[in-house]
């Protein structure tokens, strides 16, 4: 009868559940909407309490077969590696308007390349720098897509 | 039905849809290779390629890219024994020891004869099965409209893997509150939005799908130390002889012939899909087997190879049935080209045939075509696609980032969505962690905002009474049809434990 990793997943779950009604108390109704049959809280009330409702059959389930554990095994993840890969993707969303979308991309690209182990210094600086460049032709040559030019550039320019 | 599908043949043997279906099979064949990406995450992949495309032309790029990526993930099962996707494991089952037996080539070409039989049978009774259902679902009313999403969502729970059934209604609970974010469409309400102005218009479906599949498998392949690099180098650079000899072309021609039909009907049924059609159709062709034939399953039997291969096939082309008739996914797959479908301004549903006829049967009719450029074409390529594989994980890991990440930006040209893609990507590598499957949450993400829309006027029509469960006879077949979906895994399990 010991609670599982499966138990804090759906403990975890069911406090966002049980967060997502809260919430819903909070969707404003125009004056005279309370006697409707259909409101606009009424899908998500709903939702709140079957997904509550759900995890809580998820959290005693777990707790009546205590043997079973999640589907994937946790050990030996690369766990660095993966989040420096999302650190990547934030710091790309970060920088794109600012350095604008070759820099940023080829800085993106060299960074995910160095973080998984590639180590060649001609890779790291030639293929994320020309496939940033390559793209950037196409997208704006081409197909005549606006891509951001950079405004931290745009201001060192003057 | 004729002029109709005159028209839809007209527009897909243009120049440029045939290219689309070309160019499609081989995107697909290549991402559906890699292991950790499936069709989803294909087609997801090519959405933002095809928002300046018209419709027709847009769904011939999927189908073609649906269809690519299955057969790419039966080559990685045939040839790494690593399935691409869940439809493709029985494949490997009898694909792996035939490849490991030096004749790689004979079970890619097996694989590709028995797809393109799967596909082709099963376009035909599309052909007849979609406009009768077409016609059939006129008569649907929203309490229906209601009651089918409640059971295409209840069924691909149900269908989920053993002991996971929970675990996917509440992914799909979960994609239905995601549904939920932005402005209410009934009274313009704002919900879950935190005051901000990003959130407004709700969360796209492309960016879900992207940071759910694409994004978060590239990332699981990086969690969990994936390498099979060498093992696709050796199986890559010894394809072999891809000679069918006519003994094995006798005893696939039955296989063939039972199996299509078997998935084509399996892929109708909303939530069942190409995984259990080609498991079904291998423990059917076990069963039937002369027992000499049986001892060859699981060691390189052509029968085991050929059954699962024409299922899943024939499972994807029924899979179009609800998707195309009555505007209902029964897949996670289908889910994802529902929502390309509407982002191009195209309904599915019943309407859709009278409509949008190009669409509608272009759509059907380059189902077909896609399988026979995969037959022709992409077979003979498949030893220099195999080597594209070559490419390190360290490379293309980023480049799959980036094209996720790029696709999403080029459509909405805000940041805010790379920051979400992030952030949905972590979540889901967390879902996934904890097994609980990803297909039911887009799909209730998708057929979310159709939902309430459909509650909100059957609410209204019975003024708030749930009358409409049992008043109409449609509505009541098809809860009685929920009810037995979701007590099926319960039976399942008591029968199991009672032996």
């Amino acid at each position: 009868m010991k609670p599982t990793r499966d138990t804090l997943g759906a403990l975890v779950l069911f406090a966002l559940c049980a967060a997502y009604g809260l919430e819903a108390t909070r969707i404003a109704l125009f004056p005279g909407q309370e006697s409707e049959p259909f409101k606009p809280n009424t899908l998500p009330y709903t939702l709140a309490l079957l997904g509550m409702g759900l995890t809580l059959l998820q959290i005693l389930r777990t707790f009546r077969a205590s043997g079973i554990e999640a589907a994937i095994g946790w050990r030996g993840f690369d766990w660095r590696r993966t989040a420096g890969l999302c650190g990547c993707m934030l710091a790309y969303g970060f920088l794109l308007s600012r350095l604008g979308f070759v820099a940023a991309t080829a800085l993106f690209l060299a960074g995910g390349f160095l973080l998984l182990g590639e180590r060649r210094v001609l890779v790291l600086l030639l293929l994320p720098a020309g496939f940033s460049f390559a793209f950037w032709l196409m997208a704006t040559g081409l197909l005549g897509l606006y891509l951001p030019t950079g405004r931290w550039l745009a201001a060192a320019a003057g | 039905m004729w002029e109709g599908i005159a028209s839809g043949l007209a527009t897909v043997v243009s120049p440029i849809n045939l290219l689309m279906v070309l160019a499609g099979c081989v995107a697909g064949t290549f991402i559906g290779m890699l292991p950790g990406l499936g069709p989803i995450s294909a087609i997801a992949l090519m959405i933002p390629i095809t928002y300046g495309f018209d419709p027709a032309s847009g769904m011939i790029l999927m189908a073609g890219v649906y269809y690519g990526a299955i057969f790419g993930g039966s080559t990685s099962s045939i040839l790494i024994n690593a399935p691409g996707v869940a439809g493709t494991v029985a494949t490997s089952f009898d694909g792996f020891p035939m490849a490991r037996a030096g004749n790689a080539g004979k079970a890619l070409a097996i694989a590709a004869i028995a797809s393109f039989a799967g596909g082709t049978i099963a376009s035909f009774l599309l052909l007849i099965a979609a406009p009768a259902l077409a016609t059939v679902s006129l008569s649907f009313q929203s309490p229906d409209y209601l009651m089918l999403m409640i059971l295409g969502l209840s069924a691909v729970s149900a269908f989920a893997s053993r002991g996971h059934v929970l675990k996917a209604l509440i992914s799909t609970v979960i994609g239905l509150m995601l549904a939920t974010v932005g402005t209410d469409p009934s009274a313009g309400v704002q919900r879950f939005t935190f005051g901000n102005l990003d959130l407004v218009d709700g969360l796209s479906f492309l960016l879900l799908a992207m940071a759910t599949f694409a994004l978060s498998e590239a990332l699981m392949t990086v969690l969990r130390r994936d390498a099979a690099d060498d093992d696709v180098a050796r199986a890559a650079a010894h394809i072999g002889s891809m000679r069918i000899e006519r003994s094995e072309a006798r005893e696939m021609t039955p296989v063939i012939a039972r199996s299509s039909v078997l998935g084509f009907f399996v892929g109708v049924l909303p939530g069942a899909g190409a995984t259990i059609a080609s498991f079904l159709a291998y423990g059917m062709e076990r069963a039937l087997a002369p027992l000499k034939a049986r001892g060859q399953f699981g060691h390189g039997s052509v029968r085991g190879l050929a059954a699962p291969e024409t299922a899943n096939n024939a499972a994807c082309t029924g899979s179009f049935v609800p998707l195309l008739t009555l505007g209902i996914p029964g897949s996670g797959t289908t889910a994802v080209m529902l929502g390309a479908l509407i982002s191009y301004g195209v309904q599915p549903g019943p309407q859709l045939l009278t409509n949008n006829p190009d669409v509608f049967w272009s759509v059907i009719l380059s189902m077909y075509l896609g399988n026979l450029i995969l037959l022709v074409l992409n077979l003979p390529l498949i030893p220099y696609i195999a080597r594209l594989l070559l490419l390190p994980r360290q490379l293309l890991v980023p480049f799959i980032l980036f094209f996720s990440l790029v696709g999403v930006y080029l459509v909405s040209f805000n940041t805010f969505d790379i920051y979400l893609m992030a952030g949905f990507s972590v979540a889901a590598i967390f879902l996934r962690l904890f097994a609980y499957p990803m297909a039911p949450l887009i799909l209730g993400f998708i057929l979310g905002g159709m939902m309430e829309d459909n509650l909100q006027r059957t609410l209204t029509l019975y003024d708030g009474s749930l009358a409409f469960l049992w008043d109409r006879p449609v509505s009541l077949a098809i809860g009685i049809a929920t009810l037995a979906v979701l007590a099926t895994p319960a039976l399942r399990a008591l029968f199991l434990a009672r032996r």
